[in-house]
């Protein structure tokens, strides 16, 4: 018998289980009742008070937007989605490599800190119309944009998590002869990957977001493209539909993240806890 | 009694000689004399225990013998050679197991064999072998917070002992473990010690703990540490814990004490 079988055998047998049905219902039925609720108000204040579709749309409305220009929202997001993965990917590269080096050499430390502290304190929003007198307009500032928006997060959480192995534990290691590859390889990077899955999951959703604002300066394609679009023709129903796509995207990236990082951590605490209460 | 194949062969050895050791640590103005010139010598295969007062420098002994550390007077000499680093040759476990959570028992185990780059299969064969000695062979799949502080520990102690080093070195290794598992670590302890054949040097705060492992016991005084006493334990080996309440090993308990009440370390 496996040791995780041993500990997960040791509970009483499943079958009807009414915890888990609770659980279910605090988990998804309690957010879908105050959504219908939120919807019901909005739908109501507009119609009660026949408010403009171009100042406020009703739910109804959006949705159905939604529906009519779905072949063009879907096109919209395919662009945003190219942006965002691009950027997100070059930065997850270049944080972690930088990261590593920054951790493994004070002298890199000492010479790069300083200017990532002063970099990272620059609001990116406003450096956005420079990108397109840099590299033009198009997908190649857009991802910049996104690279820059993402990198910060995933460079200093690589750095805390590789600073972060405990030096007993070092020790302990170079006395069983490890040199400073394995001591990478085995100890400081296993140990910090909470951490950088900290800072990917921030990453991770501001990649959306920089993406859009990209297009808004410097693209002809993609949510932020429509949306500014959308809303100088006073379609505001079309805007409304835009940020619904893009916030169900949002979403789908986040819980893409938190996915990737169950299956990547399965023995870290916040893993326990979960595999802990899915067996109470 | 080994019945499974093993990594490397053991190298013959596991002497260790103390020769006039004194440890001195400076922090700017200030200094602190952790260890008085101590010297004492240890034979290929035994088990010492060193006991004393919390600050006594024992911890400081275990480091300079391991090579983590260096003396600032005096020499220890491995197996004829001088320690100048590191050895290689070498078991440790701390108070703490630091066991890699990310890793399973097993794997765990087999951290030492992938840093030397032992042969892999033959690593996994000892190391099973071990946990079963050890008694946590079931669990070898599991992950490190799965299990409870003994079986940490045990795992830790196979993690150590994978390699065949010639010495192992374990630092105050049950002292956050609670009594009834203690006394079981100390029977497995002194089990595995007899069927490894490792020259092993336990740091304890306890007598009884102390004595109960060892084939010798070293007392050590308060700071400055320096030896007060170097003590046979006689007693057959497999020990039960039985043996605790005979009177030779009360005698040599009683003989500690007094040391430390001396000392001023206990109230008679």
């Amino acid at each position: 018998m496996s040791a995780d079988r041993a500990f997960e055998v040791a509970g009483s047998p499943a079958p009807p289980r009414p915890r888990a049905v609770a659980r279910l219902g605090a988990t998804v039925v309690l957010p879908l009742i105050s959504a219908a609720l939120g919807l019901g108000a909005w739908e109501a204040l507009v119609r009660i008070n026949h408010w403009p579709t171009y100042l406020l749309p009703a739910p109804s409305q959006v949705v159905g937007e939604i529906v009519r220009e779905w072949p063009l929202l879907l096109g919209e997001l395919g662009a945003t989605v190219l942006a965002s993965a691009a950027g997100f990917v070059i930065a997850l590269v270049l944080g972690l490599a930088a990261g590593a080096a920054i951790a493994g050499s004070r002298t890199i430390d000492r010479m790069l800190t300083p200017w990532l502290v002063i970099a990272h304190a620059v609001p990116k929003v406003v450096i956005a119309p420079l990108f397109l007198v840099w590299f033009g307009f198009g997908l190649k500032s857009e991802i910049l944009f996104v690279v820059t928006f993402t990198f910060f997060p995933i460079i200093v959480n690589t750095v805390v998590g590789l600073n972060a192995a405990d030096p007993e534990l070092l020790q302990l290691v170079r006395a069983m002869g490890a040199d400073r590859w394995q001591i990478l390889r085995k100890i400081r990077f296993p140990n910090a990957l909470p951490t950088i899955f900290a800072g990917i999951k921030i990453s991770v959703t501001l990649a959306p977001v920089g993406a859009v604002i990209g297009e808004f300066v410097a693209s002809n394609k993609g949510l932020g493209h429509l949306l500014i679009q959308a809303v100088g023709n006073m379609e505001t129903p079309l805007a409304f539909a835009a940020v619904t796509v893009f916030s169900v995207f949002g979403v789908g990236v986040w819980k893409l993240a938190e996915l990737i990082e169950r299956v990547a951590l399965p023995w870290h605490a916040s893993q326990r806890e979960r595999r802990q209460t899915s067996q109470s | 009694m080994r019945e499974h194949e093993t990594p490397t062969a053991r190298r013959p050895g596991g002497a260790i000689a103390l020769e006039g050791i004194e440890k001195t640590y400076r922090d700017g103005a200030t200094s602190v004399r952790a260890v008085a010139p101590v010297s004492f010598a240890i034979r290929p295969g035994e088990a010492v225990s060193i006991v004393g007062p919390s600050g006594c420098g024992k911890s400081t002994l275990l480091r300079l013998i391991a090579g983590l550390d260096r003396p600032s007077a005096g020499r220890v000499v491995v197996d004829g050679a001088v320690v100048a680093g590191p050895l290689a040759d070498l078991g440790i476990v701390f108070q703490r197991d630091l066991l890699l959570d990310w890793r399973r028992v097993l794997d765990n185990v087999l951290l030492p064999a992938e840093i030397k780059h032992l042969d892999l299969g033959a690593a996994r064969q000892r190391a099973t072998g071990l946990l079963a000695e050890l008694g946590i062979a079931e669990f070898a799949g599991a992950y490190p917070w799965q299990l409870s502080g003994g079986m940490r520990q045990r795992v830790a102690i196979a993690r150590a002992l994978l390699p065949q080093p010639s010495v192992l070195l374990l630092d105050e290794p049950f002292s956050a473990l609670d009594a009834l598992t203690r006394d079981q670590m100390n029977v497995t302890l002194q089990q595995v010690q007899a069927s490894e054949g490792v020259t092993t040097l336990l740091i304890t705060h306890s007598i009884v703990e102390a004595v109960f492992v060892a084939d010798r016991v070293i007392v050590m005084s308060g700071r400055p540490g320096a030896v007060l006493d170097d003590i046979a334990v006689e007693f057959p080996r497999p020990r039960r814990l039985s043996l605790r309440e005979t009177p030779g090993f009360v005698d040599i308990m009683r003989r500690i004490r007094l040391h430390f009440e001396r000392a001023g370390v206990l109230d008679g």
